[in-house]
């Protein structure tokens, strides 16, 4: 009865969906009770008074030249700890990904003794073991970390860039390496060239370009995130916000906000402009702007290598050989780290149902241009109106996306107070941003040929949408937004740095308070944390990348 | 509830999709020019409300063109299309609309929307007519089951209603597109090489199909075919392009094989 097995299919198949939907919507409704985050607090009279005064600020930026040529030096503050942190990241992540990248082609030589072959996996398993904890680790905990041992300004931000870029991109480029072709190094082998030999003809070759590519990449992502490192005192624009935020200089805190949004667009087009030239150019920019950033910037080197911060560093060490494991305290801390998972799972779902939305509006495709080429239009002004749609979200998206989590916190905590609720409401609206720009590359590269016949019937843009496009896209965007939610993790780890909730704000509290057994215990449950989600979303989203079938 | 308890819409006297007004299609000097190229150049032509026509015609002839043209969902560059009277660079967004709802097509481009079910590919074909909420629900719900379900049994598809489109094979997937074509219940049925990858047997009945479809509702129907040896006895006339003219435009009964040799003439494409 193959009818009564399509039926059967239809309803596991529905069975299925239904219980996801039914499995999201209660996941989502335990966060949001389990987080404590209060949706009203945004209604509440006194917030609007506050956030008023800010909107009232933002209406008039100060504009003074003293003020613009001092955001303008922290602007290229910013750009040169992102360079020359990219770039310490760069030749450190090489190292690295050379130690942990498992390379049978360099190693398979039966004459080997058995005792290299462990002093080698024992290297692998470091290299690995230090890459993961680099990366596990968010970038402003490092800062502030640096910030203890250095004093304030910019040199605190250059090393915890470049230590948290070290782990992503190390991890990256070794997974590179593994995935090369291994016939040349296994011709070379065979023709008795040395190991080094090997690497340098047989594998360098291969990956050279793709590192190229993916450290501009990340070039752009630690040029952003220098921007706002300076909330913990780590120089760049950062400050800035901070500071005009603490003395209520509304105005600064305007030009400030406008700067961030106006160079993370500039940085977006350079990048973009980069991306069509040669490698090589990129090569000879960055490694140009991280000479500049050498000489530019303040950096205590000296310091790096002074017995205060090696004492610093055994304090901080001293604390991982005496952990708190106090139950209390565990129960605490354990009971954040739930939270910092919660606040990051609301917020992705929250972001991705509202991009989901936000998306095709930007997109001219689904509001001006549509699917069919050179075809009747109509006549009146009707269709102008979706330019109205176009082009507000189109700027919200962008709006969203280039303020950093970390100073929409300090934006939502003007707003709601300090708290989880804010932290949700920050982390949501910049996953709205880069989730709608994900979202709209994903779209905007579907087959054309469902819509435009779709269009060519009559149906409207949102027929088009969800028959024509959203069927061909749904995996990748559902990809996408698994790997925003481990993103997110880290990411709500860190907006408890400026008090908005979750493990953060314990971190921020051990570190002020120089408590380093209960700061090390964090760190700890904070790598854990994070691995583990790390994993179990890498494995949801091969198999959803894979299909059902 | 709406999904499971609507009884077959084909034997229900009320149809849940609006009723849609005829169409009478005419064509005055209108030509298309794609940069340089010359698709289609001075065609008079009028199409009555109900007509069975083949479209005939080598590659590269014009015929998708004009039945882009024929579905207003493609710019004149010379002269004017209009329907039921009205030109088509004269007409509002939603006449324009409404015009495109009322036709139903069997496209090259589109054979199946991938990673859907079969039900909702053939849904697909009706949507244009929903409203907003309606469509968004069906995202969730899936209407019109038993509908689908005969719909497909017509093209002999009812057991894969609920298989994914990707799963079907070339000639399975091209019946689907055949019965999307029809869910929207046109008024203005174009085919634009409907049976191009079917065996013949399959192909016949498709034509037989859509022709069946066309007669019990009084809709148009336009076939763009190779095949004309298909479709001659199912029509009740034949349009030929060739090189962007119109050179044939007969009753069927009146086409003579020498016709069709002179549109194929240098051409090896006749079927």
């Amino acid at each position: 009865m193959p009818e009564a097995q399509s039926e059967h299919r239809d309803d596991r198949r529905a069975r299925r969906s239904r219980w996801l939907t039914v499995g999201i919507t209660l996941t989502v409704i335990a966060s949001y009770w389990h987080t404590g985050a209060n949706a009203g607090a945004l209604f509440d009279a006194r917030g609007w008074q506050s956030f008023s005064e800010v909107l009232s600020g933002l209406t008039s930026p100060d504009l003074s030249r003293v003020f613009l040529l001092r955001i303008a030096d922290l602007a290229l503050e910013s750009l040169l700890i992102g360079l020359l942190g990219t770039a310490m990241a760069v030749v450190l992540a090489m190292g690295l990904a050379i130690a942990s990248a498992s390379l049978p082609q360099l190693v398979q030589d039966p004459a080997r003794n058995p005792a290299s072959v462990w002093f080698f996996c024992g290297v692998r398993a470091c290299a690995r073991a230090v890459l993961v904890c680099f990366r596990a680790i968010p970038e402003i905990l490092w800062a502030f970390l640096f910030v203890r041992v250095f004093g304030l300004g910019p040199g605190p931000a250059v090393f915890a860039i470049a230590i948290t870029f070290t782990g992503i991109i190390g991890k990256l480029f070794a997974e590179l390496m593994e995935s090369i072709d291994p016939l040349p190094a296994q011709r070379l082998r065979a023709a008795g060239a040395p190991a080094i030999a090997v690497f340098f003809y047989g594998v360098l070759p291969l990956v050279r370009k793709q590192w190229v590519a993916y450290a501009l990449f990340r070039l752009e992502c630690a040029i952003r995130s220098a921007s706002i490192l300076g909330v913990v005192g780590a120089g760049g624009l950062g400050m800035e916000i901070d500071l005009s935020i603490r003395y209520f200089q509304y105005d600064k805190l305007a030009t400030a906000l406008l700067a961030v949004i106006g160079y993370v667009l500039v940085l977006e087009v350079v990048s973009h402009l980069l991306r069509k030239t040669r490698p090589l150019v990129s090569v000879v920019c960055m490694a140009f702007g991280a000479l500049a950033g050498v000489l530019w910037i303040n950096i205590p080197w000296s310091e790096l290598w002074s017995p205060s911060a090696a004492d610093q560093l055994g304090q901080f060490l001293s604390g991982f050989t005496q952990l708190n494991t106090d139950g209390e305290f565990l129960r605490m801390a354990i009971e954040l780290a739930l939270i910092t998972v919660s606040m990051a799972w609301l917020s992705t779902v929250l972001a991705a149902l509202v991009a989901l939305v936000v998306a095709p509006m930007a997109l001219s495709r689904f509001t001006i241009r549509g699917y069919l080429e050179d075809a009747p239009e109509g006549r009146g002004v009707g269709r102008w109106a979706f330019l109205a749609v176009l082009i507000p979200s189109r700027i919200a998206l962008q709006v969203a996306r280039a303020l950093p989590e970390l100073v929409w916190a300090l934006l939502f905590i003007l707003w709601v107070g300090p708290g989880v609720t804010a932290g949700v409401l920050a982390l949501t609206v910049h996953t709205i941003g880069i989730l709608g720009r994900l979202y709209s590359d994903v779209l905007e590269e579907a087959e054309a040929g469902p819509p435009r016949a779709l269009q060519a019937m009559g149906a409207g843009p949102l027929a088009r949408y969800i028959y024509g496009v959203l069927p061909q896209c749904l995996p990748r965007m559902l990809a996408f937004t698994l790997f925003r939610f481990e993103v997110n993790v880290r990411a709500a780890a860190m907006v408890g740095f400026v008090g908005a909730g979750g493990l953060g704000d314990a971190l921020d509290t051990a570190i002020s308070l120089f408590q380093m057994r209960d700061l090390a215990t964090l760190v700890v449950l904070t790598l854990c944390l994070v691995l583990l989600v790390d994993t179990i979303g890498d494995r949801i989203r091969v198999r959803v990348l894979r299909g059902p079938s | 509830m709406l999904a499971t308890t609507g009884t077959s819409r084909l034997h229900t006297p009320k149809s849940p999709v609006l009723p849609m007004k005829p169409s009478k299609i005419s064509l005055s000097g209108v030509g298309r020019i794609w940069g340089t190229r010359v698709a289609l150049s001075d065609i008079d032509l009028t199409i009555e409300d109900g007509e069975r026509i083949a479209l005939i015609g080598p590659s590269g002839s014009g015929k998708t063109t004009l039945l882009r043209l024929l579905m207003a969902s493609l710019r004149a560059s010379r002269g004017s299309v209009c329907i039921n009277g009205i030109s088509v660079a004269e007409m509002t967004p939603s006449q324009i609309r409404e015009h495109r709802r009322r036709c139903g097509l069997v496209d090259q481009g589109m054979q199946v929307i991938p990673r859907m079910t079969v039900h909702d590919n053939v849904i697909a074909g009706r949507v244009a007519s929903w409203s907003w909420w309606k469509t968004l629900a069906s995202s969730v719900v899936a209407f019109d089951r038993d509908d689908v379900r005969a719909r497909l049994a017509a093209v002999g598809l009812q057991d894969r209603q609920w298989d994914l489109a990707d799963e079907l094979s070339g000639g399975q997937k091209q019946r689907v597109s055949i019965a999307r074509a029809l869910a929207g219940e046109p008024m203005l049925i174009l085919a634009d090489e409907p049976t191009a990858a079917l065996d013949p047997t399959t192909a016949s009945k498709g034509i037989d199909l859509l022709v069946k479809e066309s007669e019990k509702r009084r809709a148009t129907l336009i076939i763009s075919t190779h095949r004309v040896t298909h479709v001659i006895d199912s029509v009740d006339r034949v349009l030929g392009l060739r090189e962007g003219k119109l050179v044939l435009d007969k009753p069927s009964a009146d086409t003579k094989p020498s016709d069709l040799d002179m549109l194929y003439a240098g051409s090896t494409e006749r079927a």
